[in-house]
């Protein structure tokens, strides 16, 4: 059964992973993991991440994923071990030293990070080999070279299917440790890559067009089926920092497509899916490496494309079904006569218009101007907590 | 400490191994950030030259490879009689599995450029029986020396030159290139710089092969302030004169050799370039939640 694996910045963006979808859940702790600035999980929360995990049958990894220096390396041990005790279902490391520190000193299952940047079947196998079970490739890869790796090894492999791209090889990039004194392999990337440079050829710059390293984020819908074939055993999507609606949304997006294909073995239209993706605040998107080595179509050049969305009104907390009435978190502005919509985790979509609603107290409302404001509505059906609302 | 020097140009092989015990060099379909890619012909001579000098080759094969990549190395490999090299600087496991697979273990020097920062990632390989190990460019001088004291394989350092900080497999400015809509007839070209909005008076080298896309430091890695500390436990001290010349080469190999400060002004004043001590007394920082505060 193949894998759709989620990133969860905190618990509850874990929680609408896996509650939309996904199979499995990525998270950073406080120490040994990259992504410094997403909300890493304390050992306390991650216990309750793996206890919601695996109360519905699925798996929260660990990212253990830093290339220490001699001073990150006290402390390992320990803190691998409160991971253990945590009944986490695997780390995923890029240094030798967590690696064999985990498979000498502890049951975790251990998976290659993509910083190791594996491109080739010997490497998988020589990690393998090593006691590693799963190896998350490349990026650099094509879905065909992808295929031939797996037909030349058992390990599980593990693929990027959505999200934001390194330029760089991961983990081979020290443009902010040289830019800003930031250490990308421990946490500190200042995505330099993202910046505007001028190219200049003896002095001269070339164009007044800046230059630009920075690339569309990947989305592989159309690599789904092909990947499925090939036997790879979990479908990465990036975005420990992205929001609860991103997440819901595109992991409840792959989670149907990834259904659909196995249920039909064919899917003729993507263009739904690829609506349903548009619903999340996507930067542009290209298939990376998968179809083969990026061109300009693949390149920014000139622009920020983050598409801000408005779509996401608010969290469904509760719903009194004896009164159809639903407690919602607000998280975006909404009006009284908005034509809306419930976003349920399973993938299905109901709209309906707010005819009215209250605060906490019990007050009318005409607009919901307030993030993270309570409010009461009446939902003609029934909704579950975490569905959510959205504005059509 | 033995020094080892990139070379440009067959003819300048006297000079460039002068004050040198040896050179680096490779072809550029397995190897990257070359200062020339030579034909195997001329690998293969030059090999057979510097042998006559008594001194050391070592063949550059660092590019991340797929397996078709590594497939086509193995085939240009068998062309060669390995033993003309002192050994082989790779910079992925796969490359050292197939070199592994031929018998040439003992010939593996593995550069993974940014991935051994620690004496424990240092000595991982020593049971594959490869010869040496690069250290990071990023981490501090005690780090190196830490990783030194406990090192079990030949340490290898890159202590001169404009060092690499970004390796995309994208081809980055030919992609520019066709987004200006104009031919601009860059790969390969080696004097070329990105300038970044906010950091005017930096200009970062970058260069385009077959490998992909490379960006470099704006200054020149110098290590003239710990040459003497490094003596003690670095095995070979490695200049790359990419972007320069073999004579800019002879003449750094000279300065480190004989200890000429005086060179340190001259060679910036004269090359238009600056340097400075890389990551040695420059922690960069871990947690970046408190530079954000």
């Amino acid at each position: 059964m193949i894998e759709l694996l989620a990133p969860a910045g905190d618990l509850e963006k874990l929680k609408i992973a896996l509650l939309y979808g996904a199979d499995a859940v990525f998270i950073g702790g406080e120490d040994f993991s990259l992504r410094a600035r997403a909300s890493n999980f304390t050992p306390e929360d991650i216990i309750q991440a793996t206890t919601f995990a695996h109360e519905r049958g699925k798996k929260v990894y660990v990212t253990t994923n830093i290339i220490p220096h001699h001073e990150d390396m006290h402390g390992l041990l320990e803190y691998l071990q409160i991971l253990e005790s945590a009944y986490v279902d695997a780390i995923i490391s890029a240094s030798p030293y967590i690696i064999d520190t985990a498979l000498r000193h502890t049951n975790l299952e251990v998976h290659l990070s993509t910083q190791q940047s594996t491109t080739n079947a010997r490497a998988v196998n020589f990690w393998y080999e090593h006691g590693v079970k799963r190896i998350v490739l490349a990026r650099e890869l094509d879905k065909y070279q992808i295929r031939k790796i797996k037909q030349k090894t058992k390990a599980d492999l593990e693929v990027f299917i959505h999200g934001g791209m390194c330029m760089s090889f991961s983990g081979r990039c020290s443009l902010s440790n040289n830019m800003t004194d930031r250490d990308a392999n421990r946490g500190g990337c200042a995505h330099s890559c993202r910046w505007n440079y001028d190219l200049m050829q003896n002095n001269q710059k070339l164009s007044e067009t800046p230059f630009s390293m920075s690339s569309k984020d990947l989305e592989a819908l159309k690599q789904i089926p092909h990947l499925i074939d090939s036997g790879i055993t979990s479908l990465k999507i990036e975005g420990r920092m992205k929001s609860l609606h991103y997440i819901a949304t595109v992991v409840s997006t792959y989670r149907r497509l990834i259904d659909d294909y196995l249920k039909y073995g064919v899917i003729n239209d993507f263009q739904i899916y690829s609506n349903e993706l548009d619903k999340a605040e996507n930067r542009l998107a290209s298939h990376g490496f998968l179809e083969g080595m990026p061109g300009v179509n693949q390149q920014l050049y000139d622009q920020r494309n983050e598409r801000p969305t408005q779509l996401f009104i608010g969290l469904v907390v509760a719903y009194d079904d004896s009164h159809k009435i639903a407690t919602i978190e607000q998280r975006n502005y909404f009006e009284v006569n908005d034509e809306v919509e419930i976003f349920h985790p399973n993938g299905i979509v109901e709209p309906f218009k707010v005819v009215s609603m209250t605060d906490e107290q019990g007050e009318p409302l005409s607009v919901a101007r307030h993030p993270k404001q309570i409010i009461q509505m009446r939902i003609p059906f029934a909704v579950e907590p975490y569905a959510m609302l959205r504005k059509r | 400490m033995k020094t080892l020097m990139t070379l440009h140009n067959q003819k300048h092989l006297d000079d460039v191994l002068m004050y040198t015990d040896g050179i680096l060099l490779g072809n550029n379909l397995f190897g990257t950030r070359l200062t020339n890619s030579f034909s195997i012909e001329e690998i293969i001579e030059i090999a057979r030259q510097t042998k006559k000098h008594h001194k050391l080759c070592f063949l550059i094969a660092n590019q991340i490879m797929t397996d078709d990549e590594l497939d086509s190395f193995s085939q240009w490999m068998d062309q060669i009689d390995t033993s003309i090299f002192d050994g082989i600087i790779v910079a992925d496991l796969g490359v050292i599995m197939l070199l592994k697979e031929k018998g040439l273990a003992h010939q593996i020097i593995y550069n993974p450029e940014t991935l051994i920062t620690n004496d424990y990632d240092f000595n991982f390989l020593h049971t594959l029986g490869i010869q040496g190990v690069y250290a990071a460019k990023e981490i501090t001088l005690e780090d190196v020396k830490r990783i030194g004291t406990n090192k079990s394989l030949s340490l290898f350092l890159v202590g001169h030159g404009h060092l690499n900080m970004f390796y995309s497999k994208r081809q980055l400015i030919k992609n520019y290139s066709d987004y200006l809509g104009k031919n601009l007839h860059l790969h390969q070209a080696q004097d070329l710089t990105l300038i970044e909005e906010k950091r005017l008076d930096e200009p970062y080298p970058i260069l385009e092969d077959i490998a992909g896309t490379h960006v470099f430091r704006s200054n020149v890695l110098s290590s003239m302030k710990v040459y003497d500390e490094l003596t003690a436990f670095i095995d070979y001290f490695v200049i790359d004169t990419l972007f320069k010349d073999d004579v800019y080469g002879h003449m750094v190999s000279k300065m480190y050799h004989q200890k000429q400060t005086e060179l340190i002004d001259l060679l910036q004043e004269n090359y238009h370039e600056s340097w400075d001590d890389g990551f040695y007394f420059k922690k960069t920082i871990y947690k970046s939640k408190e530079v954000i505060k």
